[in-house]
C-alpha cells in the first residue's frame, strides 16, 4: 500500500469515528432531552374521592381501614368446610365526589391452601343484601372481576364475601386474597 | 409561567447539532481547516450533552437558570458558525466557498435558532431584551435567500472568472 491511500485510509477512519461520536452524542442527548420532556413537576397528594368506609360485618371481618381510606385489609375472615359463610357488609365503598365515578373490583392474587377451596366469591351490592353491582368475582379466576359499575356521587356501596372451604380443609388451612379496586378519572 | 412550548434544553439540543454539524464538515473539508478543529468541536458536543444531563438530574427546578445556560451554548454555537464563515471568507480568501457556506448552513442555522428562540421567549417570564415574534412564514423568505446566495456561490465557485467576463463583454 503506498502511502497516498495509507493517507486515504487514515483520513476515511478520522472521519468515519468522527462520525460515530457524533451519532452517540446526539442520540444520547436526544433521549435526555425526551425524559424532560417526561418529567413530570410538581405532582401533588390529594384526598382520593372514591374511599373504603366500615359497614355492617366491617367488625367481624376484622375490617382494618387505612389512613385516607385508599387500603382496607380484613384479619379475622374464616370460612367453614363444606358450608357457606357470607359476610354481606364486609366494607364499604363510598364515593366522596360530586359526580359519579366509574369503578371496577379485580381479583389480583392469592396464595396459601388454595387446592383447600371450594370457592371464594365477592360481590358488590348497594346495600347488604340488596341488588347486585356489576359481575361476581371468582376468587383465584385471573382477570375476574365486577366489570365497569358506575357509583352515584355520595353513594356507599357494601362488598360481600362468601367462602366455602372443602370438606376436609383443616383450622390450620388459610389462604390470603388481595382485590384490587380501579377508580376511573381520579 | 404561563405557556413552555419546550423545555430549554431544546436549544441546547440544537447548538449540540451545530456543533457536530461543524466537527464533521471541518473533517471533511480538513485542508481547509486546523486539524485539532474537529476534535474541539466534538468535545463541545460532548459538553453540551454533559449540560444536558446536569439540567435533567440536578437543575430541574431552577427553570431560569436552564434557560440561560441553554441560550448562552446555542449562542456560542452560533458565534463559533459566524466565526468559520469569516475565517473562510477572509483568512483563507475563498469567497466563493464562504458563500456556499453562509447559504448552506450559517444563514439556516441563525434564523432557525432565532426563530426556536423567539417562540421560546415570548409569552414567557423570562427578563430577556425584547425580541419579537418571528412567524413561521418568514422561513420561506429565509429559504429564498439561501438558495439565491448558494446559487450564486456556485457558480462562481465552479466558474471564478465568470463575473470579471460578463464586465469585459459590456465594455
Amino acid at each position: 500500500m503506498n502511502e497516498k491511500s495509507q493517507n486515504k485510509s487514515k483520513r476515511l477512519l478520522r472521519i468515519f469515528l468522527l462520525l460515530i461520536s457524533s451519532v452517540l452524542v446526539v442520540t444520547a442527548s436526544a433521549s435526555v432531552l425526551n425524559y424532560l420532556y417526561m418529567q413530570a413537576s410538581p405532582i401533588t397528594a390529594e384526598t382520593a374521592k372514591v374511599q373504603f368506609v366500615t359497614a355492617e360485618d366491617s367488625e367481624a371481618a376484622g375490617a382494618n381501614i387505612g389512613t385516607n381510606g385508599t387500603y382496607v385489609s380484613f384479619n379475622s375472615m374464616a370460612g367453614w368446610p363444606n358450608a357457606t359463610r357470607v359476610y354481606q357488609a364486609a366494607v364499604g365503598i363510598k364515593n366522596f365526589d360530586t359526580a359519579s365515578r366509574n369503578i371496577t373490583l379485580i381479583f389480583d392474587s392469592w396464595s396459601g391452601d388454595t387446592d383447600q377451596i371450594e370457592f371464594i366469591t365477592v360481590i358488590v351490592r348497594d346495600t347488604a343484601g340488596g341488588t347486585q353491582q356489576g359481575s361476581t368475582i371468582n376468587v383465584g379466576q385471573q382477570g375476574s372481576s365486577t366489570g365497569k359499575i358506575t357509583i352515584p356521587a355520595g353513594t356507599t356501596w357494601v362488598v360481600e364475601w362468601s367462602i366455602k372451604w372443602k370438606a376436609g380443609a383443616l383450622s390450620t388451612n388459610a389462604v390470603s386474597v388481595t382485590l384490587q379496586l380501579l377508580v376511573e378519572g381520579e | 409561567m404561563s405557556r413552555i412550548p419546550f423545555p430549554p434544553e431544546l436549544l441546547m439540543f440544537i447548538g449540540i447539532d451545530f456543533f457536530v454539524a461543524m466537527s464533521l464538515l471541518s473533517a471533511l473539508l480538513e485542508k481547509m481547516f486546523p486539524v485539532a478543529l474537529p476534535y474541539v468541536y466534538q468535545i463541545a458536543a460532548l459538553a453540551g450533552f454533559g449540560q444536558i444531563w446536569v439540567d435533567y438530574a440536578f437543575l430541574f427546578p431552577y427553570f431560569d437558570t436552564r434557560f440561560w445556560i441553554c441560550l448562552l451554548y446555542l449562542s456560542a454555537a452560533l458565534l463559533n458558525i459566524g466565526a468559520l464563515n469569516l475565517y473562510i471568507a477572509v483568512a483563507k480568501k475563498l469567497l466563493s466557498v464562504a458563500g456556499i457556506f453562509l447559504g448552506a448552513f450559517a444563514i439556516p442555522a441563525f434564523s432557525i435558532s432565532l426563530l426556536f428562540i423567539s417562540s421560546f421567549v415570548n409569552g414567557l417570564s423570562i427578563p430577556m431584551p425584547w425580541l419579537p415574534i418571528i412567524p413561521i412564514e418568514s422561513l420561506y423568505g429565509v429559504l429564498f435567500c439561501c438558495i439565491v446566495v448558494l446559487s450564486l456561490s456556485i457558480a462562481v465557485y465552479i466558474e471564478p472568472n465568470m463575473l470579471k467576463r460578463r464586465k469585459e463583454v459590456k465594455r
